[in-house]
């Protein structure tokens, strides 16, 4: 069968249509292929082949000729030929994208955008990505209020998730996002306002034997009066309708009291067991709710793993004696001189939870940091650490001045020394935190310092990793060196706070004595 | 992993935007992923900003869409004959008596360069409607004279477009809508005689007489004979042979002259009779200069004053300002002060003392997706400017940015026969601060054309037409 189809003043040279024709030939079923401008010349070789010629064809019309056996094949030519002269991209092409807005999503699916850039730039790509049906993962900060509300709002309205801004988490459609850990999957879902306090439940919850399904980060300020939870709420929803969700947990700083009273009251309509931990709340902020409270992230974890499995017999790392039989061993060490405990944070979550532990738990304690906090007084100087002393290095005076210590130890190591040489200085806490998108190796730069000290002071150096078997640091292994040059590794975050408040403890007593 | 961009999995597929570690990260989980190569944005003000996010919404955004693309397919689909040659009062609207028109947006006498000034003048000896110099200017001065924008109605005009009743005018008809426009020829070696330049001697009375009495008739009758004459497909040949159609019409014009000069030979007339004729075609420079203006006019024209449409349909200076219309905004102008050339200079007496801002219609071209626009399928016009071939090239993909679609008439070698950018988008030029390039001829204030060059539209054009689309389409429909 023979088939023509005329383009009306179409103008197409020579030499690009002989080599569409060769293209066409090579198809299947395909006996003949003529693509030709309709001079009378091609218009007679048109018809000396069998084919027939409209009536009003011109010089300038281009005409495509084919013939085979099936309606099919020749479908399949006409179609082939019309992308070879509209220039169609093949596969294999490099293509480099300047915006968003460039990339064809039906050519080429994507399902989230992930922004870093500089947080004045973000709005703006985190809109195009909206417009485009796409959720949105953002990792920057120093984005407006009014901004992140009103993406918020148009991501709730699209049915699309706006993680962040300030997001550091994220663990979205089977794949870790920012400076996430790659979590086994499993049952538990959570949906944090605090990056690092998701990571840490999920590492728990990981070492407990389960895996995650997602993590929904919200970034810091979802839980203000302004964005009212929106993030929170959307993302609880997502993970009720989940399937492979069985227990979701809500992580997040202590937040406004009426937002925070709008998800716990949310939460109690949910069929799923729910687990809450909100920072610095205490049994009344979770009064007439359903939620189960919890009071530390690593809390939060357990009571998760026992919803999953009532039988399952898990504790806290240390019991109390544990940690008395470790303090009793440290405390003989120290020289009269060394009274105070310094605790280098690079995850911000981690220091807060450090602050409300120590303020909490140790009385009247002369405790820093430079954080703006109800448990500590502010540092004048962030520069200078001065009794017990409690630093989030992730913090906003930290990286204006370097790198976040997440991707570049570089100015943890920096101030480690320095608190090393300070001759006050008895306990150091670190935290490290693992995944494909942080520091590839934070632990040796320690080690190595460790090491390498000069003095015969002993220092008792605590560390826990917030990481997961999965990510590429290899944390067996890391925790392994860690042990070799004598730090002790907790079990988590908590678990580090509850050994530097005993030795706090008792190195308070000991100044008594 | 597969290859395939078909989803395999359900694994999410991220696009990056920021921290190439990032990327790093996802690619080492496995991740579909692709990272954009985001460059600082374009500085703003505070202003365009919210116009643009005024055009943002889904639904206007809709409806934009769906006006542009019908508007580029204007262009893209017009289909320009040449049909005839007729006195401009015949064929454009508006054009009585005492009607003067002249390039660039509307302007007052007062305000008028030089060769404007001059021009309507001329114009007034021309048509006889006054005697001496003195008297045309009283005409002029008390109101006698009506002064209308080209641009304003079916014609274009290049250089100084001074165009009257009697000038006569290249016909082309868009086939494809029946829209009709007259574009003024190339006045023999004068080239801008007349209407171009706004010259009246009586050597350029002569040359006129000539086209009037002697080309003229020969032309129409092998028009009858042997027409319509196609444009569109010379003007695709050429842009695949060196041409921007702008600046550059080398290869244009010859194809043209092959396309004509054997029928016309045919005709029966006598011999001398069609030499001369042809003589005149061939020794004209940039004969076919009119036939791609007249071509993108009927182009923009068809496009013009389509309901929420941001694509641009008129580009042209006066000397003193620069105006822009929009398709969405009909007939409204747009404009900011003319910009000056970059360029060559035909000789080294000239510099840039003598160098007129913007003056003519003739970047028409540029709206409808040559010249300028089309630079990556000219480098020699750009190494005017002292562009290497690969810039023209990237000039034309940064053109391709601020444009609604492709024309598949222009395959461009040069570009590995991708398709030239047309249609340019009011909102795409603010967002990308992407001004669009155009090309043209360089005049000196007292007449003549000294060079050759191109520089960019002024941005303040668009900025003042996207607050006029905004307050007219609100935003919020």
């Amino acid at each position: 069968m023979k088939q023509l189809i005329v383009k009306k003043n179409r103008y197409v040279d020579s030499v690009t249509l002989m080599s569409v024709g060769d293209k066409i030939l090579r198809m299947d079923g395909i006996e003949n292929a003529e693509i030709q401008m309709g001079t009378l010349a091609n218009q007679k070789l048109l018809a000396d082949l069998g084919y027939h010629i409209p009536a009003d064809i011109k010089a300038n019309d281009l005409i495509l000729a084919v013939s085979g056996n099936k309606k099919e094949d020749l479908e399949a030519a006409f179609l082939r030929i019309e992308d070879i002269l509209d220039h169609k991209k093949g596969a294999g092409d490099e293509i480099v994208y300047k915006d968003i807005r460039e990339i064809n999503l039906t050519e080429d699916g994507y399902d989230l955008v992930q922004i870093s850039l500089p947080g004045q730039y973000a709005y703006e790509e985190a809109e195009k990505a909206l417009e485009k049906g796409l959720h949105v993962f953002i990792f920057s900060d120093n984005v407006s209020l009014e901004d992140e509300l009103k993406l918020k709002k148009a991501g709730r309205e699209k049915g699309l998730i706006v993680m962040g801004p300030d997001c550091g988490v994220g663990m979205f459609g089977g794949v870790c996002l920012g400076v996430g850990s790659i979590m086994k999957k499993g049952p538990v879902g959570i949906v944090a306002a605090s990056g690092s306090g998701a990571q840490e439940t999920a590492c728990i919850i990981e070492r407990c034997g389960y895996g995650i399904s997602e993590i929904i980060g919200t970034g810091g300020r979802d839980l203000t009066q302004a964005i009212g939870g929106i993030g929170m709420l959307q993302g609880m929803e997502r993970l009720l309708k989940d399937e492979m969700t069985k227990v979701i947990v809500l992580v997040s700083k202590l937040a406004d009291l009426t937002v925070m009273e709008k998800v716990l009251s949310a939460a109690d309509q949910a069929e799923k067991p729910i687990v809450a931990v909100f920072l610095g709340g205490d049994e009344t902020l979770y009064k007439g709710h359903k939620v189960i409270p919890a009071y530390s992230l690593e809390e939060a974890a357990l009571k998760s793993a026992k919803i999953l499995n009532p039988e399952n017999d898990i504790r806290m790392q240390y019991t109390e004696k544990e940690i008395e039989t470790i303090v009793a061993e440290e405390i003989v060490r120290y020289t009269a001189k060394q009274k105070y405990f310094r605790g280098l944070y690079c995850g911000g979550t981690f220091a807060e939870e450090g602050l409300i532990y120590f303020g909490r738990n140790i009385e009247e304690i002369a405790l820093w940091s430079n954080l703006d906090t109800q448990y500590a007084g502010k540092l004048d100087d962030y520069h200078k650490s001065r009794e017990h002393s409690v630093l989030d290095m992730g913090a906003e005076d930290f990286t204006s001045e370097a790198p976040h210590p997440v991707f570049d130890p570089l100015i943890r190591i920096r101030r480690l020394k320095e608190e090393l040489e300070d001759e006050e200085v008895a306990v150091i806490l670190l935290d490290f935190i693992t995944g494909p998108g942080v520091a590839g190796d934070p632990f040796t730069p320690v080690t190595d310092i460790i090491r390498s000290r000069k003095g015969d002071r002993h220092i008792t150096y605590i560390a826990n990793i917030c990481g997961s078997d999965n990510d590429p640091q290899n944390i067996t292994e890391k925790k392994k060196i860690l042990e070799a040059a004598g730090v002790i590794v907790t079990g988590c975050n908590y678990e580090s706070a509850r050994l530097s408040g005993a030795l706090m403890k008792a190195l308070k007593r000991r100044g008594q004595i | 992993m597969s290859e395939n961009s078909e989803r395999n999995d359900n694994k999410l597929r991220v696009i990056n935007i920021g921290l190439p570690f990032f990327y790093e990260a996802l690619k080492s989980q496995e991740c579909k992923a692709v990272q954009i190569d985001w460059n600082l944005p374009v500085k703003r003000s505070a202003a365009v900003t919210d116009l643009l996010r005024a055009v943002s919404r889904d639904t206007l955004k809709n409806k934009i869409r769906a006006a542009n693309d019908k508007a580029v397919q204007c262009i893209i689909d017009s289909d320009p004959v040449w049909t005839d040659i007729l006195p401009a009062g015949e064929v454009v609207e508006g054009l009585e008596d005492y009607t003067i028109l002249h390039s660039g947006p509307p302007i007052d006498y007062d305000e008028m360069v030089m060769l404007h000034q001059r021009g309507l003048i001329s114009a007034c000896l021309f048509e006889g409607w006054a005697e001496t110099q003195e008297e045309a200017l009283e005409c002029i001065k008390s109101g006698k004279i009506k002064v209308l924008s080209a641009l304003d109605t079916n014609t274009v005009g290049a250089g100084t477009g001074i165009i009257t009743k009697s000038v006569a005018m290249m016909i082309i008809e868009d086939r494809s809508t029946g829209i009709r426009v007259g574009t003024f020829p190339a006045e023999g070696q004068y080239q801008g005689g007349f209407c171009g330049w706004g010259l009246y001697s009586s050597e350029i009375a002569e040359n006129l007489r000539y086209m009037r009495e002697e080309l003229f008739p020969v032309l129409r009758r092998f028009l009858k004979e042997q027409g319509p004459i196609p444009i569109k497909p010379i003007l695709a040949e050429s842009m695949q042979m060196g041409d921007e159609n702008h600046t550059r019409q080398t290869a244009a014009g010859l194809l043209f002259e092959h396309r004509i000069i054997p029928d016309l030979m045919k005709l029966d007339l006598p011999k001398e009779k069609l030499i001369s004729v042809m003589n005149y075609i061939m020794d004209t420079p940039r004969f076919f200069h009119c036939y791609g203006q007249g071509a993108s006019r009927c182009g923009v024209l068809s496009a013009s004053g389509i309901p929420y449409s941001t694509m641009v349909t008129a580009f042209c200076g006066n000397g003193v300002t620069f105006g822009i219309k929009v398709s969405g905004l009909g007939e409204e102008w747009f404009t900011a002060p003319a910009p000056m050339m970059e360029g060559r200079y035909t000789s080294s007496k000239y510099t840039r003392k003598d160098q007129l801002p913007w003056l003519g219609d003739s970047c028409i071209v540029e709206c409808a997706g040559m010249g300028g626009m089309a630079a990556a399928a000219s480098p020699i016009v750009c190494s005017l400017r002292g562009l290497k071939a690969n810039e023209a090239i990237d000039l034309t993909r940064m053109m391709e940015k601020i444009c609604i679609s492709q024309n598949p008439m222009f395959p461009i070698p040069n570009m590995n026969f991708d398709f030239l950018p047309v249609g340019i988008d009011i909102r795409k030029v603010l967002e990308y601060g992407i001004a669009p390039e155009i090309h043209g001829g360089i005049f000196n204030y007292e007449g003549g054309l000294i060079g050759a060059g191109s520089t960019r539209v002024p941005m303040e054009c668009f900025e003042k037409a996207m607050a006029a689309y905004v307050k007219k389409y609100g935003g919020f429909s």
